[in-house]
Formats: structure tokens, sequence, C-alpha cells
């Protein structure tokens, strides 16, 4: 198992592809700033919420980075040289969960921090700002609201592994990105003033949150783990 | 103790309604170079894939090394080396990387062999070339560069020398020779095309429609398809003595219904007739006879 997370690490050092799509991706979130300055005031928040752009961003990725390994048959390459199929999976779901955090990630801090060089604040809510809240507002807000974004992205996770090609999975991954975002819209974090200002705090509904974050991350697993285990090869 | 690295028993393979395996039997021996012929279509790669565990057979048995239970199987696969249907490769990045990509993932501590394998493959001078821009000749090298890194003990190659040029296919052959003698490397190779087994393998297995036709070694296999002169004449007894007192024949047999099969003497057939005639032996016929391995392989079809 350590080697495959080696043998990613080495992929990832020295694959043209992936540093030209990250590249890219860095760019179209610099160029959606435009659009984040029009709501400042829980700028962060809301982009960490906000999975359009982030999983556009894994729908090419998981495409051109698992579609290919399956097209340039180096995944079945593993498999005949006996490593187990549910470690490559484990290993490869873990990535891309990786990848995606990441993902959100830029999108999120990027305008963030081009925000605070402008304004000299990060753009988050005023009142943990103003009161010096940091740590409830990455713990409280940041934490569940990646992890949602993340639970709310896990079709992605699976569909390089049940279309095992490029392009399939690239359009199948759009369109789910197209989709899932406007019917997994959460009021909680796309308006966070409304139910978390300071004093106004119910911690049990983001345990909850994460939770069932988690749980939705392992079922999504198992389901692609049921369909790799039994998947014939060409 | 069983010698064999390979072992197939019954094994079925169905995709839909088509049976593309159909009980199919092979015993792949240790050490030996195995020549696996079927025509396009035959079920070569399938029961590769079989083997290689990208696929699970509906019914039959499969060891490898001796054994044949799932999750230990799963581990003798790491001694083996396979091509299958044409090079794994990462093709944005260059040959050695894919090389250490490899040995990453294989656990291979020792660098030095890819080196060592580059030189062997004649990739060293194009090692930090990206492989989008190699030939299907370079591609085809450096997929079975792959399968040899880790010194496997079995390697499996299909269809090897796709796209490699005349000197790239006795390269190639010349170093799995060289693996098999030096080392001991057991090889399975397939392929339709026969005349580049026929200098490398010491067995044959014939496929055809899913079904093993024949295991051979190559030793019964060029008896069977060694040419001779067949000699018919008047009086077999004189003409043998003949051949072996005046033209000093060692291997000819004689067979009950008065033919002669003459093996040293293949391009005097001539002199043969003309010695026979100068003794007044009739010759009723005298003919040049014997199958090369891609006719052997269509009567065997039935083609």
């Amino acid at each position: 198992m350590d080697s495959i997370v080696c043998a990613h690490i080495y992929r990832f050092a020295h694959s043209q592809v992936v540093k030209i799509f990250f590249s890219i991706y860095i760019i179209v979130c610099l160029l959606s700033l435009t659009s984040e300055f029009a709501s400042p005031s829980d700028l962060l928040i809301q982009s960490l919420i906000d999975m359009s752009i982030p999983s556009l961003g894994l729908s090419i990725f998981s495409g051109i980075y698992i579609g290919t390994e399956f097209r340039n048959r180096t995944i079945q390459n593993q498999i005949s040289h006996g490593e187990k199929r549910s470690s490559i999976l484990l290993m490869n779901f873990l990535m891309l969960i990786i990848v995606f955090v990441v993902l959100v990630f830029i999108y999120a801090f990027v305008p963030a921090f081009l925000f605070f060089l402008k304004s000299g604040n990060m753009g988050i809510l005023s009142g943990y700002e103003e009161y010096g809240l940091w740590p409830q507002y990455f713990t409280r807000l940041c934490i569940p609201a990646t992890l949602l974004t993340v639970a709310r992205a896990s079709g992605l996770f699976i569909i390089p592994f049940l279309f095992k090609d490029t392009v399939r999975t690239i359009l199948t991954s759009i369109m789910y990105s197209l989709v899932v975002p406007m019917l997994t819209q959460s009021d909680r974090f796309q308006y966070p003033y409304q139910y978390y200002w300071p004093g106004n705090i119910d911690i049990s509904i983001d345990i909850a949150i994460v939770a069932i974050s988690i749980i939705i991350l392992f079922i999504a697993y198992y389901v692609a783990l049921a369909f790799f285990k039994r998947a014939q090869f060409k | 103790m069983n010698s064999f690295v390979l072992e197939v028993h019954g094994l079925c393979k169905k995709y839909g309604h088509q049976l593309v395996l159909n009980h199919f039997d092979m015993r792949v021996q240790q050490g030996s170079i195995y020549g696996f012929v079927g025509e396009n279509g035959a079920g070569k790669t399938t029961l590769i894939r079989l083997i290689a565990g990208l696929d699970f057979p509906t019914c039959g048995k499969l060891s490898l090394f001796d054994e044949s239970d799932p999750r230990i199987l799963r581990r003798q696969r790491s001694r083996m080396g396979f091509l299958i249907e044409g090079p794994a490769l990462y093709l944005d990045m260059t040959a050695r990387q894919n090389l250490e990509m490899i040995c990453i993932q294989r656990g291979i501590p020792d660098k030095q062999e890819i080196d060592h394998i580059l030189e062997l493959m004649s990739l060293k001078e194009n090692s930090n070339k990206k492989v989008h821009n190699f030939s299907l000749g370079m591609r085809q090298r450096l997929g079975i560069a792959i399968a040899l890194l880790g010194e496997p003990e079995f390697l499996i190659l299909d269809e090897p020398i796709n796209g490699l040029d005349p000197t790239g296919i006795l390269e190639i052959r010349d170093i799995l020779i060289g693996l098999n003698k030096r080392k001991g490397t057991t090889i399975l190779i397939s392929s339709h095309i026969l005349p580049e087994l026929e200098n490398m393998a010491t067995h044959y297995g014939f496929i055809h429609k899913g079904r093993m036709l024949q295991e051979i070694t190559a030793e019964s296999l060029a008896k069977k398809c060694r040419q001779f002169v067949l000699l018919k004449t008047d009086n077999k007894e004189k003409a043998a003595a003949i051949l072996e007192d005046e033209l000093h024949s060692h291997e000819f047999d004689v067979y009950p219904d008065g033919s002669i099969h003459i093996f040293d003497l293949i391009n005097r057939s001539e002199e043969v007739a003309a010695c026979l005639t100068t003794h007044q032996i009739a010759v009723k016929e005298i003919t040049i006879c014997g199958e090369r391995l891609e006719n052997y392989f269509k009567n065997l079809i039935g083609v």
C-alpha cells in the first residue's frame, strides 16, 4: 500500500499533465475572483461550500488521471503484478478526496488571500473576525463545510472506477457537477450568519453534519469497491 | 516436487453466451520457453488475462507455482512479468520515469537495474524522451523492459514483437533466450506468427476456438515437421543397402509399404535417383516431403 502512495507522489511530481491541470485551475480560480468580490462579507465560508468549480475541476482531473490509467492499462499492470484491488481502489479514492479538498481550498483561499491583500481582512463573517473567534470559525464553520462539500462530491470519486475510461469519466462527472450542487445546496453554510452568530451555536448539528459526511464517504467507497472487485479489465 | 509454474485444468470463460475458453487445459514447465500458438480470437489473450487476474474464470482451476488459492495466487503474481495486448505506459513521462515509477510500485530498491534494462533494450539514448514521442517499436521495447523489471521468474508476453523491425525481433529473441538460459526464467509467448517462435520455443501449445488442441515439445514437433526424401522403389532392401554403402546415408527409415524416408540427403535427391538407376533399381517415386510449422498448425486445426 505504501508503494502505491509513493507511486502517486512520484507521478504528481513528474507528470506534465498534472502540472498543467493545476496551473489552469489556479488561473480559473483567480478569474472567478471578480464575482466573489461582489459579496465579500462571508467570502471564505461561501467558497468552501460552493462545490461547482472544484467539482468541475475534479471531473477533468479524474478523467485525465484515473481514466488515463485505465486507458493506458497502468492500473491493470498493478493488478497483474499482484497488488490487491482493494488497496489500489482505496489509495486512488483517498487521492481523489485529497485532490478535491486541495481544489476546494485553492478555490476558497486564493480569492480570500487576494481580498486580504486589497482590504486587510479575509472576508470572513464580521462577528467572528471582530471578536477574534478564529478557532470557532475554522472548527465550527470551515471543517464541517469542507466535509459536507466533499461528501456531496462523493459520486465523483466513484465515477472513474465505474467507467474506466477518460472521456466517459469526464462527461459523466461534469453532468454530476452540474446537477448535484443545485440539489444539495446548504443554507446553513450559504447564509451562515443566520445560524452561527457568536453565542447562537448548536454544536450537535455540526457534529451530525461531520458524521453524516463521513458515513456518505464510507458508503461511496464500498459501492466503488463492490464494482471494482468484480470488474473485468480489457 | 511439481515442476510446473502454470497449470490450468478445465478452465472456462463465458462472455454472455459466447464460450471463449472451453474446458481448457495447459501446463507450462519451469525453465521452458512456451510458444502459445493460435489464430486471432482463439482465446490466447483471454487466458493470459485470467492468469494475470484481470478477469475471472467461469469455471475450472488455475495454479501458479503450485498454488491455486485465490489469495495466494495474487501474491504469486508478484513473481511474474506481463506484457498483455501492448505496453502499459505513462505517456506524459519519460522512459526512465516510467521504469522508476514501476520500481516504486513493485518495491524494487535497486535503481541500477533501470540503467541495465535500458541498455539491454537499446533505449538508453532515448531514456529521457517523453513516451508519447516514441515509435510503436520503442513503446513495445519499453513494455518488455517493464515486464523484465525485478527479474521475474515467469514472464508472459502477449504478441511481444508487434511493431518491432526485423533487427528488433532478433534482438528481443536473443534477450529472451539469454534470460531463459542464464537465469532459468520461464517464458510464455503467445503469437499467431509461427516463424517468430520457431527458433526459440522449447514447448508448444496449440489453441483453437478456446480449446487446447495439442501440447508438444519442440523436439517432438521438429521430428514431425522434419523434411525428408520420400523414395519408392521396386526393391527396398537393395535400395537401403545402396543408400548406406554408396551414398553414406545414416538417417533413413524403411517402411512396410516399401517407402523409404531419407533425412540426411535432402538436397541430393537427384544424386539418389541417379545412383539407384545405375544399380538397376527402378525408382517409382522420389519427392521431398515434410511440413513446416505453419502447415502443421493448419492441419491440426483442419484448415
